[in-house]
């Protein structure tokens, strides 16, 4: 029988490198890495069919790649903001990406993107985690953590 | 049939709350040879109207998800005003579920993009609009 997690992992599967690919221009292949320390934190929350956060890590260098690809601008001139708000879009479009694959018939509802402050929140356990290696050198965690309140999006 | 120069003079609204998606696709836009030098923006619903309302435009490309006035919202109003729903709306999303798309055009919606996408598929749901409404 297959779990939710199951269905995350063969989502993430898909749609992480179709979002880096298409609109970052890096390829990306799932693998397994040491987190870089410091990283920088965004959360999504999502509603829909099921509720909950989804959060990406990424190193400051790897946010500034992304936002040089995105931007058009040269690596050395993405400012902390640029990289900021490219990882926050980020963070919405795998977010959105997934769960445009799993909610297709109800459609769901997500919030802005925060930077967070905590690398690893503590309140909600983690249904799933994984790690995208880019072809940059760079390394993307993923993970989405559950807090119920299934409901229909608007 | 629009023209390429037609398309060159048209005057863009990008509406979402992420600096860098319309940096993006401002930049696409320019790339594209769609709008160069007309392209204003937007962070949410309740400025893309203050725009509409001062400037003229003629088209909006406009996220749904955003704080403040959504795009949803947005189109309600766009909707009630005969001046304002002329402007034909394209929506740029990461959410296209049949009930989304259903419920948007709905409200006068013309288009609908899921992001990611690759820039020659915001060019063309463009061009398939505008000819549309020619």
């Amino acid at each position: 029988m297959s779990t939710f997690r199951d269905e995350l992992h063969q989502l993430c599967a898909a749609a992480v490198p179709d979002v880096l690919e298409t609109m970052f221009f890096v390829n990306a292949v799932e693998d397994s890495a040491p987190p870089p320390p410091d990283p920088l934190v965004v959360d999504v929350g999502f509603r829909g069919s099921r509720s909950g956060v989804f959060t990406i890590r990424l190193s400051a260098g790897v946010a500034r790649d992304l936002a040089s690809g995105f931007l058009g601008v040269a690596v050395e001139q993405v400012t902390t903001g640029q990289a900021i708000e490219t990882a926050c879009e980020l963070a919405n479009m795998l977010c959105g990406g997934v769960l445009s694959r799993s909610e297709t018939e109800c459609g769901f509802d997500l919030e802005a993107p925060v930077a967070a402050t905590e690398p690893y929140s503590p309140l909600t356990p983690v249904v799933y985690r994984t790690q995208f290696l880019l072809d940059n050198g760079g390394w993307l965690e993923l993970e989405f953590r559950v807090t119920g309140g299934i409901r229909e999006a608007a | 049939m629009l023209t390429d120069s037609e398309e060159r003079t048209l005057s863009v609204l990008v509406v979402d709350d992420s600096p860098a998606m319309r940096s993006f696709i401002r930049r696409v836009l320019e790339m594209s040879g769609i709008a160069p030098g007309a392209i204003r923006e937007a962070g949410d619903g309740k400025q893309a109207l203050e725009v509409l309302e001062t400037a003229p435009v003629d088209l909006v490309l406009s996220d749904i998800n955003m704080p403040g006035m959504s795009g949803s919202q947005m189109m309600l109003r766009i909707a009630s005003s005969p001046e304002l729903r002329r402007i034909p709306v394209i929506i740029v999303s990461t959410d296209s579920s049949p009930k989304r798309v259903k419920s948007m055009m709905a409200l006068g919606v013309r288009g609908f993009l899921q992001k990611p996408f690759h820039p020659e598929s915001l060019r063309s749901v463009i061009h398939h609009v505008l000819v549309a409404e020619a």
